[in-house]
Protein backbone atom coordinates (compact mmCIF):
# COMPACT_ATOMS: atom_id res chain seq x y z
CA UNK A 1 0.00 0.00 0.00
CA UNK A 2 1.04 3.30 -0.77
CA UNK A 3 2.14 5.87 1.90
CA UNK A 4 -0.50 8.52 0.85
CA UNK A 5 -3.15 5.66 0.99
CA UNK A 6 -1.91 4.75 4.57
CA UNK A 7 -1.98 7.99 5.85
CA UNK A 8 -5.32 8.51 4.73
CA UNK A 9 -6.37 5.19 6.52
CA UNK A 10 -4.65 6.23 9.67
CA UNK A 11 -6.34 9.61 9.90
CA UNK A 12 -9.48 7.79 9.72
CA UNK A 13 -10.85 6.36 13.18
CA UNK A 14 -11.98 3.43 12.13
CA UNK A 15 -9.25 2.51 9.57
CA UNK A 16 -6.41 3.34 12.29
CA UNK A 17 -5.81 0.17 13.83
CA UNK A 18 -5.88 -1.82 10.79
CA UNK A 19 -3.35 0.97 9.01
CA UNK A 20 -1.24 1.41 11.97
CA UNK A 21 -0.15 -2.47 12.12
CA UNK A 22 0.58 -2.11 7.71
CA UNK A 23 2.37 1.17 8.56
CA UNK A 24 4.41 -1.34 10.96
CA UNK A 25 4.89 -4.02 9.09
CA UNK A 26 5.56 -1.99 6.06
CA UNK A 27 8.27 -0.20 8.20
CA UNK A 28 9.68 -2.02 11.11
CA UNK A 29 12.67 -4.29 9.18
CA UNK A 30 14.14 -1.13 8.09
CA UNK A 31 14.02 0.81 10.95
CA UNK A 32 15.06 -1.76 13.29
CA UNK A 33 17.87 -2.58 10.95
CA UNK A 34 18.56 1.54 11.34
CA UNK A 35 19.17 1.20 15.11
CA UNK A 36 20.59 -1.94 15.42
CA UNK A 37 23.29 -0.67 13.62
CA UNK A 38 23.64 2.08 15.81
CA UNK A 39 22.99 0.54 19.49
CA UNK A 40 24.51 -2.71 18.27
CA UNK A 41 22.76 -5.29 20.90
CA UNK A 42 19.45 -6.64 19.79
CA UNK A 43 17.50 -5.89 23.21
CA UNK A 44 18.20 -2.54 22.82
CA UNK A 45 17.35 -2.07 19.11
CA UNK A 46 14.48 -4.25 20.49
CA UNK A 47 12.70 -1.51 23.19
CA UNK A 48 13.91 1.42 20.47
CA UNK A 49 12.20 0.15 17.81
CA UNK A 50 8.80 -0.26 20.07
CA UNK A 51 9.24 3.57 21.24
CA UNK A 52 9.43 4.72 17.73
CA UNK A 53 6.76 3.19 16.50
CA UNK A 54 4.79 4.21 19.61
CA UNK A 55 6.13 7.65 19.27
CA UNK A 56 4.45 7.27 15.40
CA UNK A 57 1.20 6.28 16.87
CA UNK A 58 0.85 9.04 19.33
CA UNK A 59 2.19 11.74 17.11
CA UNK A 60 0.52 10.40 13.71
CA UNK A 61 -2.12 13.63 14.15
CA UNK A 62 1.06 15.78 14.64
CA UNK A 63 2.43 14.62 11.06
CA UNK A 64 1.45 17.20 8.25
CA UNK A 65 2.69 15.44 5.42
CA UNK A 66 5.23 17.98 4.49
CA UNK A 67 7.89 15.03 4.25
CA UNK A 68 7.58 11.71 3.26
CA UNK A 69 6.01 9.04 5.72
CA UNK A 70 9.09 7.19 5.75
CA UNK A 71 11.65 10.08 6.41
CA UNK A 72 9.42 11.60 9.09
CA UNK A 73 10.04 8.04 11.21
CA UNK A 74 13.42 7.57 10.04
CA UNK A 75 14.11 10.67 11.99
CA UNK A 76 12.32 10.10 14.89
CA UNK A 77 14.21 6.78 15.32
CA UNK A 78 17.16 8.99 14.64
CA UNK A 79 16.69 10.85 17.12
CA UNK A 80 15.87 8.15 19.28
CA UNK A 81 19.30 6.61 18.83
CA UNK A 82 21.62 9.92 19.35
CA UNK A 83 19.19 10.46 22.31
CA UNK A 84 20.00 6.53 23.60
CA UNK A 85 23.41 6.94 23.08
CA UNK A 86 23.92 10.15 25.08
CA UNK A 87 22.26 9.18 27.61
CA UNK A 88 24.36 6.16 27.72
CA UNK A 89 27.39 8.03 27.87
CA UNK A 90 26.27 10.40 30.19
CA UNK A 91 25.05 7.55 32.75
CA UNK A 92 28.12 5.94 33.18
CA UNK A 93 30.18 8.93 32.84
CA UNK A 94 32.40 7.06 30.73
CA UNK A 95 34.23 8.56 27.66
CA UNK A 96 33.33 7.96 23.95
CA UNK A 97 36.01 5.15 23.88
CA UNK A 98 34.33 3.38 26.76
CA UNK A 99 31.05 3.38 25.22
CA UNK A 100 32.83 2.20 22.02
CA UNK A 101 34.48 -0.74 23.93
CA UNK A 102 30.96 -2.01 25.35
CA UNK A 103 29.50 -1.80 21.82
CA UNK A 104 32.25 -3.98 20.70
CA UNK A 105 32.13 -6.44 23.00
CA UNK A 106 28.74 -7.10 21.91
CA UNK A 107 29.68 -7.71 18.65
CA UNK A 108 32.51 -9.99 19.89
CA UNK A 109 29.84 -12.37 22.09
CA UNK A 110 28.43 -13.38 18.80
CA UNK A 111 25.02 -13.17 20.32
CA UNK A 112 22.93 -12.77 17.06
CA UNK A 113 25.75 -11.64 14.81
CA UNK A 114 26.07 -13.43 11.73
CA UNK A 115 28.38 -11.75 9.98
CA UNK A 116 32.20 -13.08 8.72
CA UNK A 117 35.59 -11.44 10.26
CA UNK A 118 35.55 -8.40 7.61
CA UNK A 119 32.08 -7.31 8.66
CA UNK A 120 32.76 -7.97 12.22
CA UNK A 121 36.13 -5.50 12.04
CA UNK A 122 34.08 -3.27 9.40
CA UNK A 123 31.63 -2.79 12.52
CA UNK A 124 33.79 -2.23 15.37
CA UNK A 125 35.71 0.54 12.96
CA UNK A 126 32.35 2.10 12.64
CA UNK A 127 32.98 2.33 16.12
CA UNK A 128 35.19 4.77 16.41
CA UNK A 129 33.43 7.15 14.15
CA UNK A 130 31.23 9.92 15.97
CA UNK A 131 27.33 9.26 16.18
CA UNK A 132 26.14 11.61 13.53
CA UNK A 133 29.04 10.48 11.22
CA UNK A 134 28.11 6.93 11.67
CA UNK A 135 24.49 7.27 11.22
CA UNK A 136 24.81 9.54 7.75
CA UNK A 137 27.64 6.74 6.70
CA UNK A 138 25.05 3.61 7.45
CA UNK A 139 22.36 5.62 5.59
CA UNK A 140 24.23 6.40 2.38
CA UNK A 141 26.22 2.93 2.59
CA UNK A 142 23.83 0.21 3.58
CA UNK A 143 20.40 1.58 2.90
CA UNK A 144 21.74 3.15 0.04
CA UNK A 145 19.95 6.28 0.62
CA UNK A 146 20.36 9.74 -1.63
CA UNK A 147 21.68 12.77 0.02
CA UNK A 148 18.46 14.63 -0.43
CA UNK A 149 16.78 11.98 1.32
CA UNK A 150 19.47 11.95 4.66
CA UNK A 151 18.88 15.36 4.44
CA UNK A 152 15.53 15.53 5.14
CA UNK A 153 15.96 13.40 7.65
CA UNK A 154 19.25 14.70 9.65
CA UNK A 155 17.92 18.40 8.63
CA UNK A 156 21.90 18.87 7.27
CA UNK A 157 23.11 20.28 4.13
CA UNK A 158 23.68 17.80 0.90
CA UNK A 159 27.24 19.18 0.77
CA UNK A 160 27.51 18.55 4.67
CA UNK A 161 26.74 15.15 4.38
CA UNK A 162 28.98 14.13 1.57
CA UNK A 163 32.04 15.53 3.52
CA UNK A 164 30.97 14.21 6.61
CA UNK A 165 30.79 10.51 4.31
CA UNK A 166 33.81 11.03 2.26
CA UNK A 167 35.50 11.59 5.47
CA UNK A 168 33.88 8.59 6.96
CA UNK A 169 34.88 6.03 4.72
CA UNK A 170 38.65 7.76 4.26
CA UNK A 171 38.80 7.20 8.54
CA UNK A 172 37.40 3.18 8.10
CA UNK A 173 39.88 1.92 5.42
CA UNK A 174 42.61 3.91 7.33
CA UNK A 175 41.49 2.11 10.49
CA UNK A 176 41.16 -1.25 8.73
CA UNK A 177 44.53 -1.06 6.62
CA UNK A 178 46.22 -0.66 9.77
CA UNK A 179 44.53 -3.63 12.06
CA UNK B 1 45.33 4.48 -0.02
CA UNK B 2 48.81 5.20 0.92
CA UNK B 3 50.57 3.30 3.80
CA UNK B 4 53.94 3.40 5.32
CA UNK B 5 54.56 -0.45 5.23
CA UNK B 6 54.84 -1.80 1.26
CA UNK B 7 53.35 -5.04 2.17
CA UNK B 8 50.51 -3.86 3.72
CA UNK B 9 47.57 -4.82 1.80
CA UNK B 10 45.34 -1.25 1.84
CA UNK B 11 41.65 -1.94 2.22
CA UNK B 12 38.84 -0.52 0.43
CA UNK B 13 35.72 -0.35 0.98
CA UNK B 14 34.09 -0.47 -2.72
CA UNK B 15 35.59 -4.21 -2.19
CA UNK B 16 33.80 -5.21 0.49
CA UNK B 17 30.79 -6.85 0.43
CA UNK B 18 27.26 -5.20 2.17
CA UNK B 19 26.67 -8.50 3.87
CA UNK B 20 24.57 -8.02 6.78
CA UNK B 21 26.29 -8.71 10.25
CA UNK B 22 23.91 -8.88 12.56
CA UNK B 23 20.88 -11.05 12.65
CA UNK B 24 17.76 -11.70 15.21
CA UNK B 25 15.93 -14.24 17.18
CA UNK B 26 13.74 -16.75 15.06
CA UNK B 27 10.10 -15.05 14.05
CA UNK B 28 11.10 -11.48 15.29
CA UNK B 29 9.24 -9.51 12.95
CA UNK B 30 6.71 -11.68 12.61
CA UNK B 31 5.43 -10.83 16.40
CA UNK B 32 6.70 -7.72 16.30
CA UNK B 33 3.89 -5.57 14.97
CA UNK B 34 1.48 -7.09 17.62
CA UNK B 35 3.50 -6.31 20.58
CA UNK B 36 4.04 -2.60 18.77
CA UNK B 37 0.47 -2.21 18.03
CA UNK B 38 -0.29 -3.51 22.26
CA UNK B 39 2.16 -1.04 23.53
CA UNK B 40 0.89 1.83 20.92
CA UNK B 41 -2.93 1.39 22.17
CA UNK B 42 -1.52 1.16 25.76
CA UNK B 43 0.29 4.67 25.68
CA UNK B 44 -2.57 6.39 24.69
CA UNK B 45 -4.83 5.08 27.52
CA UNK B 46 -5.10 7.99 29.78
CA UNK B 47 -3.36 6.97 33.23
CA UNK B 48 -2.81 8.90 36.43
CA UNK B 49 0.42 9.17 37.07
CA UNK B 50 1.93 10.79 40.40
CA UNK B 51 4.09 13.42 39.24
CA UNK B 52 6.22 15.61 41.40
CA UNK B 53 4.05 18.61 40.90
CA UNK B 54 1.23 16.51 41.62
CA UNK B 55 2.02 15.19 44.69
CA UNK B 56 3.46 18.77 46.15
CA UNK B 57 0.18 20.10 44.67
CA UNK B 58 -1.82 17.74 46.92
CA UNK B 59 0.14 17.86 49.96
CA UNK B 60 0.85 21.04 50.22
CA UNK B 61 -2.07 22.46 51.61
CA UNK B 62 -2.35 19.75 54.10
CA UNK B 63 1.54 20.18 55.52
CA UNK B 64 0.80 24.27 55.68
CA UNK B 65 -2.24 23.10 57.65
CA UNK B 66 -0.50 20.96 59.89
CA UNK B 67 1.79 23.93 60.38
CA UNK B 68 -0.60 26.34 61.33
CA UNK B 69 -2.25 24.44 63.85
CA UNK B 70 1.20 23.35 65.08
CA UNK B 71 1.91 26.85 65.52
CA UNK B 72 -1.29 28.38 66.73
CA UNK B 73 -0.99 25.32 69.81
CA UNK B 74 2.54 25.52 70.66
CA UNK B 75 1.83 29.61 71.00
CA UNK B 76 -1.02 28.86 73.22
CA UNK B 77 0.61 26.65 75.58
CA UNK B 78 3.34 28.49 76.23
CA UNK B 79 1.31 31.87 76.66
CA UNK B 80 -1.20 29.71 79.30
CA UNK B 81 0.67 26.91 80.73
CA UNK B 82 -1.32 24.76 83.13
CA UNK B 83 -0.17 24.89 86.64
CA UNK B 84 -1.48 24.62 90.17
CA UNK B 85 -1.34 28.04 90.24
CA UNK B 86 -3.44 29.00 87.15
CA UNK B 87 -6.35 26.52 88.22
CA UNK B 88 -6.86 28.16 91.54
CA UNK B 89 -7.20 31.78 89.87
CA UNK B 90 -9.50 30.27 87.51
CA UNK B 91 -11.45 28.37 90.25
CA UNK B 92 -11.17 31.68 92.30
CA UNK B 93 -13.32 34.06 89.44
CA UNK B 94 -16.17 31.19 89.00
CA UNK B 95 -18.90 32.63 92.29
CA UNK B 96 -20.24 29.94 94.83
CA UNK B 97 -23.75 29.99 93.30
CA UNK B 98 -21.95 28.95 89.68
CA UNK B 99 -20.25 25.90 91.43
CA UNK B 100 -23.46 24.85 93.36
CA UNK B 101 -25.72 24.91 90.04
CA UNK B 102 -23.03 23.22 88.48
CA UNK B 103 -22.65 20.76 90.42
CA UNK B 104 -26.34 20.44 90.84
CA UNK B 105 -27.12 19.97 87.13
CA UNK B 106 -23.85 17.47 86.53
CA UNK B 107 -24.81 14.13 87.50
CA UNK B 108 -22.04 13.19 90.27
CA UNK B 109 -21.80 10.88 92.82
CA UNK B 110 -19.95 10.65 96.33
CA UNK B 111 -17.53 8.10 94.78
CA UNK B 112 -16.73 10.78 91.77
CA UNK B 113 -15.61 13.07 94.25
CA UNK B 114 -13.55 10.98 96.75
CA UNK B 115 -11.71 9.59 93.37
CA UNK B 116 -10.52 12.78 92.90
CA UNK B 117 -10.16 14.02 96.17
CA UNK B 118 -7.66 12.46 98.91
CA UNK B 119 -7.24 13.75 101.81
CA UNK B 120 -5.01 13.23 104.36
CA UNK B 121 -5.06 12.44 108.43
CA UNK B 122 -5.16 16.51 109.68
CA UNK B 123 -7.62 17.93 106.92
CA UNK B 124 -9.95 15.38 107.76
CA UNK B 125 -9.61 16.41 111.64
CA UNK B 126 -10.12 19.83 110.58
CA UNK B 127 -13.03 19.00 108.70
CA UNK B 128 -14.55 17.45 110.97
CA UNK B 129 -13.55 20.80 113.54
CA UNK B 130 -15.30 22.87 110.72
CA UNK B 131 -18.49 20.63 110.89
CA UNK B 132 -18.59 20.30 114.84
CA UNK B 133 -18.72 24.22 114.85
CA UNK B 134 -21.42 24.59 112.02
CA UNK B 135 -25.12 25.62 113.08
CA UNK B 136 -28.49 23.82 112.85
CA UNK B 137 -29.68 26.11 110.75
CA UNK B 138 -26.14 25.84 108.53
CA UNK B 139 -26.90 22.03 108.34
CA UNK B 140 -30.04 21.92 107.38
CA UNK B 141 -29.36 24.19 104.21
CA UNK B 142 -26.49 22.45 103.41
CA UNK B 143 -27.90 18.85 103.56
CA UNK B 144 -31.35 20.21 101.43
CA UNK B 145 -28.54 20.97 98.95
CA UNK B 146 -27.34 17.48 98.56
CA UNK B 147 -28.96 14.47 96.36
CA UNK B 148 -29.71 12.19 99.48
CA UNK B 149 -30.52 9.70 97.35
CA UNK B 150 -26.78 9.06 96.55
CA UNK B 151 -25.67 9.59 99.92
CA UNK B 152 -27.69 6.61 101.14
CA UNK B 153 -25.02 4.22 98.77
CA UNK B 154 -21.72 5.27 100.74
Amino acid sequence: MEDSELIEKLKNEDTKNYAFNLLVRKYQERIYWHIRKMVISHEDSDDLVQEVFVKVWKYLDKFRGDSQLYTWIYRIATNECLSFLNKKKKRFFLPLVDVEKELSTHIDSGHHYSGDEVQIKLQKALLKLPDKQRIVFNMKYYDDMKYDQIAEITNTSVGALKASYHHAVKKIEEILTNN
Amino acid sequence: METNNPHKKSFKLEDTSKRETFSVPDGYFDSLPTIIQAKAIESTKPSFVFSKGLVLKLALPALLLVFIVGYVGYKFQQSSPITDNNIELMLAEISTEEMVEYLDQTDLSSEDFLELVSFEGEQIDDFSVELKNISDEELEILIGDFNLQKLENI
